[in-house]
């Protein structure tokens, strides 16, 4: 992705890196004309025209749809919606709930985000440490993690938290002796749900971070840390001073893709909300859209407006980041 | 780069040919084609499935009918984007309280020529909008307490609901629930209600009047939160599906559910979702939910379904043609005799002989229904209801709560 997405930038500085090229008329000459463009759009039309279909179309009609009242009916019926200009907007900023559900977004974002990132150091890190059976062996362990299906794995541990019938209340009963934890409903409480939530993404996602994290490791030249332990540097000062540097760019782009991910988590916050808990308390912002009106297309794709525009402003600053650093090597 | 292509290339093959997979499918002719049928749970009987598929395919030569099986919690979001795609299924059911919500979207075309006089007034009236019937009367249910003499023991059944609430009271352990009372469980809820003279909404003149923090609706809601906190061991924010495994495992004393639930409480042990027809569920029995005076009963709230044909189907024809064989006496028969009370008043006949039966037929004579109004439909999706009585049932402050659900529920209905 990032590849490409620096093609234009990099493109007018290579003619001056380049050695100059053989006078025309030499050797070959004839036949080396200038090569036709159409090589490149040819390979290049397939995926611009499905961006196009699938992202650029999209966006433009979410973005046109946020400032009419359409609904079902004109649909059904054939008739046109009317413009309202920000209408959907004042709705949306000014209902009592959109600040609650944009401050939880952001705080469960910064959490999970943390946590993925942290442990999947620490994973990865450990699975340079790992013979190589075990590290086989915990890698698959991981992709299991990360291979199932989102809505299953919430179900499951839905169960596992189950007021009545949940292994973890049978457990803790067991483990204190005591019957304090029957009919334990953990989903009740705000917070409580939201423990529960940061537990079931943070293990699905840190797979995907280990083993992003471990492939950047395996990049850290061995001789650099060599040296530096000979030079006497801590296991602290080797990971901070030479490792954090060498994987700048794996760790901008995790970071980037988990904030993305984080923010627009919805799958395990609604299948979570079937299971138990008050959705007006937990909500955060894909639930909160799914869960206006049926068919208030405008107002919903207002929020989905509101939430493109703070995903990129989020990402932008890290995503030039990480293609400056490109530039420079 | 050019892997970046390939890829490309790939998907966009893969897209168009997905493309043309689904146009292919359900395109029918005069000559035959394929019907699709959304029924919604599991009480339509698996006899009065096979009866529709029999009899529609050899009334229509050529053409196929599938009978497909959603969840209640489909019938908003998933229905209202299943009916206005081009790809919608012909013949859907739907609840009563929502038929005027997608008729008024425009999603279900009109019924001409249907008779519906033979059909019981309060679902014919749910699915009349506009003057224009636009769904048939499929079914009605209403909600029995069941009880296991096993679990009874000598315990006396309550003759009316201040009994009711404190036989649930005095016989509930750290085990037992006296009454199964899940927070998100409303149905359940309105009885305590309307009993005392609460209401859900009211029109006057223009506006409409919420009525749960009426003096009435207080003393009701109250009343509930004592069935939560001091009889009830169900979860304070689980809801009403799947009460078999509770009553199977001996730990309910009362368990208010609609009547086709006498089903699951007896499905064979080797079942793929089983009861117990051995133990709690061996000598299985129902009363009415008793009201505020002996050999009364509470309003109970009048469940049903109805039938539509979608406006998007490709074969409207074909679709009323199954439709009418739903709303046929055989087919109505069938479901009368898997206990459910038909929409059509003449195959009433085949309900079971049972004391669940009567107990329901009993329960259903008191009965209500939730506001006519297309709006209703979204104070359901908005689940703003549920969320109150957990608030209830976790024992918040009940003249606040209702206060705050009547704002809720008014803003919705006058928007």
């Amino acid at each position: 992705m990032s590849a490409t997405l620096t093609e234009p930038d990099a493109a007018p500085r290579t003619p001056t890196t380049r050695p100059p090229r053989p006078p025309k008329g030499s050797s070959a000459g004839a036949r080396k004309k200038k090569p036709l463009p159409w090589a490149p759009w040819a390979l290049l039309g397939p995926s611009i025209a499905l961006l196009i279909v699938m992202v650029v179309y999209p966006t433009i009609v979410m973005f046109i749809t946020s400032f009419t009242n359409l609904e079902i009916k004109n649909k059904m019926l054939g008739t046109a919606p009317d413009f309202v200009g920000f209408d959907n907007y004042l709705e949306i900023f000014t209902d009592s709930q959109f600040p609650q559900v944009l401050a939880r977004s952001l705080g469960l974002m910064v959490v999970l985000t943390v946590l993925i990132v942290v442990f999947g150091m620490l994973i990865g890190l450990t699975l340079t440490k790992l013979s190589k059976a075990w590290r086989l062996a915990v890698s698959i362990a991981l992709l299991f993690a990360w291979a199932m299906p989102p809505l299953a794995a919430t179900v499951v541990w839905g169960w596992m938290f189950d007021t009545d019938y949940g292994v973890v209340n049978w457990a803790l009963n067991t483990i204190t002796g005591t019957q304090d934890w029957r009919g334990h409903g953990w989903l009740e409480n705000p917070w409580s749900f939201m423990m529960v939530l940061v537990i079931i993404v943070t293990w699905q996602s840190i797979p995907f971070a280990a083993i992003t994290f471990y492939a950047g490791l395996g990049q850290v030249p061995d001789e650099v840390i060599e040296a530096s332990s000979l030079d006497g540097a801590s296991a602290w000062q080797r990971f901070r001073l030479i490792i954090l540097p060498y994987m700048r760019n794996v760790i901008t782009a995790v970071l980037v893709l988990e904030t993305i991910w984080n923010l627009r988590i919805f799958t395990q916050v609604y299948s979570l909300q079937q299971q138990g808990g008050l959705a007006s308390e937990t909500n955060v912002l894909p639930t909160y859209l799914f869960r206006q009106g049926i068919g208030e297309f405008g107002t919903t794709a207002a929020i989905g407006v509101f939430m493109m525009i703070l995903l990129m402003s989020i990402s932008y600053f890290n995503v030039r980041n990480s293609l400056k650093d490109e530039e420079e090597l | 780069m050019r892997k970046l292509g390939i890829v490309a290339l790939g998907a966009a093959a893969a897209l168009t040919l997905a493309g043309c997979s689904t146009g292919g499918g359900d395109n029918g002719s005069a000559d035959g084609g394929e019907i699709t049928v959304w029924v919604v749970g599991t009480d339509t009987p698996k006899e009065a499935r096979a009866y529709l598929k029999d009899t529609f395919e050899s009334e229509n030569k050529g053409w196929t009918l599938n009978v497909e099986e959603k969840t209640w919690a489909d019938v908003s979001d998933t229905y209202a984007a299943a009916l206005q795609s081009n790809d919608s299924p012909d013949v859907v059911e739907v609840g009563n309280t929502q038929t005027a919500s997608f008729a008024d979207q425009g999603l279900f075309l009109p019924l001409d020529d249907f008779d519906s006089s033979a059909y019981l007034p309060g679902l014919v009236d749910s699915a009349t909008y506009d003057g224009e019937l636009y769904a048939a009367p499929y079914y009605a249910g209403g909600r029995i307490v069941f009880y296991s003499p096993e679990v009874l023991g000598d315990t006396a059944l309550p003759t009316t609901l201040d009994e009711y609430v404190a036989t649930g009271e005095a016989r509930k352990t750290d085990t037992v629930s006296g009454i199964w009372a899940p927070g998100r469980d409303w149905y359940n809820a309105l009885p305590y209600v309307w009993e005392h003279g609460g209401f859900i909404a009211e029109q006057e003149g223009d506006e409409w009047k919420a009525g749960f923090s009426s003096e009435g609706g207080i003393e009701g809601l109250t009343q509930l939160q004592q069935v939560y906190l001091k009889a009830s061991n169900a979860p304070k924010d689980g809801d009403e599906t799947d009460p078999q495994v509770p009553f199977c495992a001996g730990e309910v004393l009362f368990l208010s559910a609609p009547a086709w639930v006498q089903w699951s409480i007896t499905a064979p042990a080797d079942a793929e979702a089983p009861g117990c027809p051995d133990t709690y569920g061996k000598d299985l029995q129902a009363f009415p939910l008793p009201g505020g005076t002996a050999g009364e009963t509470a309003p109970i709230f009048a469940g049903g379904s109805n039938i539509a044909v979608a406006t998007k189907s490709a074969n409207p024809e074909q679709a009323r043609a199954a439709l009418d064989i739903m709303a046929g006496e055989g087919y109505q028969k069938l479901l009368a005799e898997g206990g459910l009370t038909p929409g059509l008043t003449a195959a009433a006949s085949s309900l079971p002989d049972t004391p669940i039966a009567k107990a329901q037929a009993t329960a259903l004579e008191n009965s209500k229904v939730t506001p006519t109004t297309p709006k209703w439909a979204e104070v359901e999706a908005s689940q703003i209801i549920q969320e109150a009585l957990v608030k209830i049932a976790q024992g918040g402050d009940v003249p606040t709560i209702a206060a705050d659900l009547d704002k809720q529920i008014e803003e919705i209905l006058n928007s």
